[in-house]
């Protein structure tokens, strides 16, 4: 069973890992316009 | 019986689709084809390039520059994309090469390059996007565009050593794209905030975990114990961030408020919080149990969402305008008989600007030349021109009509007569109707506190059992957290702003609809609320066969008199003829000349005087707003110019009426007295009214007692009696994307919905005294099993999201079906 602490270690720091990624975006500023892309992948 | 059924419905619908083609034909023959750039109909004459028709020189311009860098492909994205290009000078945008200027428009400038934002109302489909973003095309210096479609911004990366930002906006007004140029614009985007969506994140995260870590104690009560022991430090740690990061702002809130000695609905939150997260820590720190982490992460995850759901920005809608929006950033000023671009706001008292057709008069001053019109409708309501000669005194605000005049500067703009308007009003601030969430808050947090603090002294003083008292006192803390009540109001609110939306009603925030509840008196404006923008022509004396009416239309077209322009729009050019003569006279008419023959059109005061007018005229004749037109020495035909009001106003005005007191006040002269007199009451109309008087009758109202009041107009001449009202609800025409500040914009076709508005906000406070049962019923379970002593984590891990989803559930669904109800089902209309 000890196995398990290592593995929700691991799960949860990989998780972590998403938030991460999840914060770089929205401060980047990916998420300030979601209607333009979309319309600019139609036009190439 | 089916067959015939569905034959006559083929037979319908074959006769529909003929006339649609021979509709289709008709159009085709009338208004020719349309222009191959911007959609307009082509006139006969019109200029033709590679087989593409085009209405106007603007437009080939357009097409030529875009051929000319092989960018041809703008056209097959969308059909007819275009806008014409406006005929700018490069003069009028130097100065926005001023320092002042470039450091609001730049949001990047270092050596090289440099990054300028500009909002173009223009921008309308994938044709505009794809031709803005290549832009470097066409100028290498231009480095790279981005477009914000939802916004209708740009982002241009140049290299500012070798174009400027004047050259930038003068392309771009060349290609039909004019950047909206105001300081205040900048100002409100300056920052974008993530805030919201990252606590949502975080939360979100830190919910999710913990459910899963908090899962095996939901299933068996025999998980092994270091198990235990090590999901319960878990769960903790990843309850800090929630509590101290995702919830930090009910906490803040909740600590101003109890300072302020007030009780609002962030206290019972807070509290209860604080009472999870603590008795959280106890049990895992001292081994009794697995704690209540999971209803705390959920809980605010909850609020998060309900707070998201009701923040809905409309992009290029603002509610919050000031006298900046207004006026020009530069005009023309006079120095040496030389002509420069300058910043408005750097004018000083005793120079001499410029002002020219349909441009705005930013300043007040005396009038230098001989004559000048000027049209004040935006500012005071009045649509009659008004003359003034040399040495009076002209207020700004009011644009010029025809020739250029010059205009020497008395106040400087931030003392202007009409800013003084936004400064006197906007130092109040607007009276805030306490909301149904805000007044049941405080009983809320009393009873909860006092049931609390009874329980404790229970089994303190009677049981004698100093642990279980505390155990019952955070308990009750624990459930009663105030989810219902908070997400209430959130919810509703979201759903109606949403809802209200798709019928074009865009309000600032959901508060409004409660306080529209209470609203008793209704103040109208009359020019451009009640009637349209534009007026209406009708033909009161005489007639005018098709031949004659081209020749009028021919006429009419040339000059820029409000009155010939209203004419214009009634008689479309179709057949351009040369006028050998042409000769307009200010205050007078026009008098012109085709086929050595001649016509007039003007003041029927001008016309009589020129020739013998026929008996059996009727009598409104003499009055100012009628046109004639007369055809060598004889009159043809005389008609009106009306307010066009607009449709069903009267029973608009009347279904108010019936259950609160309607005021009409308007800048405009009587003559429309006979008209209102039969909706209005009498006593309750008042024209002639300047801004500061319309702001004057409001406050009146509003000191009887418990008057609140509601103003609905449009434009400048209102914009302080709606800031001074209690609600102010703006009207809006389709193609303009300006409103002065308000709380509730509305589109002008809509206006009649007004009076659904308020059964509307009935209704929202009915569904939230609903949704309180509905968590009062929840409470008092969770309290009752919190007195007693048997409350555990694992139920209130259930009964938390099941309470906040209910409520969620109800109010979503309860507005919905309830707008519709009452809005009806045309928003597809």
């Amino acid at each position: 069973m000890g196995v398990m602490f290592i593995l929700i270690c691991v799960s949860i720091s990989l998780a972590t890992c998403f938030l991460l990624a999840f914060i770089w975006a929205t401060k980047s500023g990916q998420f300030d316009d979601c209607e333009t892309p979309a319309i600019k992948v139609l036009i190439d | 019986m089916f067959y015939k059924y569905s034959h006559e419905g083929m037979q319908i619908a074959c006769v529909h689709i003929n006339l649609n083609i021979i509709q289709m034909q008709l159009r085709r023959f009338t208004i020719s084809t349309p222009c191959f750039h911007c959609g307009l109909p082509c006139l006969k004459d019109s200029v033709t390039k590679d087989e593409h028709h085009f209405c106007c020189h603007g437009c080939l311009f357009v097409f030529e520059i875009l051929q000319g860098n092989s960018l041809h492909k703008y056209y097959e994205l969308e059909k007819s994309p275009g806008k014409p290009a406006t005929e700018k000078s490069k003069e009028e945008y130097t100065y926005l090469d001023d320092a002042k200027f470039l450091e609001h428009f730049l949001k990047f400038n270092e050596q090289q390059t440099a990054i300028a934002c500009f909002y173009i109302p223009n921008i309308h489909c994938a044709s505009c996007i794809w031709l803005l973003e290549n832009l470097y095309r066409i100028n290498a210096h231009i480095k790279k565009v981005d477009v914000n479609f939802s916004s209708h911004e740009v982002y241009i990366t140049y290299d500012k050593q070798n174009i400027r930002l004047s050259e930038i906006a003068h392309l771009l007004s060349q290609l039909g794209y004019p950047p909206h140029l105001s300081l205040d614009h900048e100002q409100q985007n300056a920052q974008k905030n993530h805030d919201d969506l990252l606590r949502l994140g975080v939360a979100g995260f830190c919910f999710g975990n913990v459910m899963l870590l908090s899962f095996p104690e939901y299933l068996s009560s025999d998980v092994p114990k270091e198990f235990q022991r090590f999901f319960g430090y878990l769960n903790l740690l990843l309850t800090i961030p929630v509590f101290f990061y995702a919830a930090k702002e009910w906490l803040y809130s909740s600590w101003i408020s109890l300072k302020q000695k007030n009780i609002n609905l962030d206290i019972p939150i807070a509290l209860g919080l604080i009472a999870l997260l603590s008795t959280s820590a106890f049990d895992i720190i001292s081994k009794r149990g697995p704690g209540y982490c999971d209803s705390l992460c959920g809980f605010v995850f909850f609020l998060l969402i309900g707070k998201f759901f009701q923040k809905k920005t409309f992009q290029n809608l603002s509610f919050d305008r000031d006298y900046k929006a207004y006026f020009p950033l530069s005009t023309l000023r006079i120095q040496d008989n030389d002509k420069c671009a300058v910043p408005v706001h750097e004018l000083q008292v005793g120079d001499t600007i410029f002002v020219r057709h349909q441009e705005l008069i930013p300043v007040d001053g005396k009038l230098q030349s001989d004559h000048a019109q000027i049209d004040y409708s935006f500012v005071t309501g009045e649509s009659d021109l008004i003359a003034k000669d040399k040495g009076q005194d002209i207020f700004a605000g009011g644009r010029i009509v025809g020739k250029a005049a010059s205009i020497q500067v008395e106040k400087q703009v931030e003392q202007s007569f009409l800013t003084s308007l936004w400064k006197n009003v906007q130092n109040k601030e607007k009276s805030a109707v306490q909301t149904l969430t805000n007044t049941i808050s405080p009983f809320f947090t009393l009873t909860v506190i006092s049931i609390a603090l009874a329980s404790f002294a229970y089994y303190w003083l009677y049981g004698k059992n100093i642990a279980m008292a505390w155990y019952t006192f955070s308990s009750v803390l624990i459930v009663a957290c105030p989810c219902a009540l908070a997400l209430t109001s959130s919810f509703t609110h979201g759903a109606m702003i949403r809802l209200l939306e798709k019928h074009r009603i865009f309000l600032k925030s959901g508060d409004i609809l409660e306080k529209l509840a209470k609203i008793n008196n209704v103040v109208f404006d009359k020019t451009g609320t009640l009637t349209s923008t534009t007026p209406r022509i009708s033909l009161i004396f005489g007639n005018i066969d098709e031949q004659q009416q081209q020749i009028l239309a021919n006429i009419v077209h040339q000059s820029i008199h409000p009155v010939s322009q209203t004419l214009a729009k009634t008689f479309p050019l179709l057949t351009p003829i040369h006028l050998t003569e042409f000769n307009e006279i200010p205050g007078k008419g026009i008098a012109a000349k085709y086929n050595s023959q001649d016509f007039f059109v003007g003041s029927v005061s001008w016309i009589s005087s020129l020739l013998e007018l026929p008996k059996g005229l009727p009598q409104k004749i003499s009055q100012q707003s009628c046109v004639a037109f007369a055809v060598g020495n004889k009159l043809c035909c005389v008609f009106a110019t009306e307010n066009n009001f607009r449709r069903g106003w009267e029973n608009i005005v009347s279904r108010i009426a019936q259950k609160h007191a309607v005021h009409l006040i308007s800048g405009d002269s009587k003559r429309d007295l006979d008209i209102v007199g039969k909706v209005f009451p009498k006593n309750n109309i008042h024209f002639n009214l300047d801004p500061f008087q319309k702001v004057a009758y409001i406050e009146k109202l509003q000191k009887s007692a418990d008057s609140k009041v509601l103003m609905i107009g449009d434009g400048l001449n209102d914009s302080g009696a709606l800031i001074e009202s209690d609600v102010g609800v703006a009207v809006i025409e389709e193609n303009s994307h300006f409103s002065p500040a308000s709380d509730i914009i509305l589109a002008a076709e809509k206006i009649s919905l007004l009076p659904k508005m308020f059964s509307l906000s009935r209704a929202t406070l009915n569904i939230t005294y609903a949704s309180f049962a509905i968590s009062c019923i929840y409470n008092s379970l969770g309290i009752t099993l919190a007195i007693s002593g048997k409350l555990t984590p694992v139920f209130v891990a259930v009964l938390m999201p099941v309470s906040s989803v209910t409520v969620m559930l109800f109010t979503t669904f309860s507005s919905r079906r309830l707008c519709k109800k009452i809005l009806g089902d045309d928003k597809w209309e």
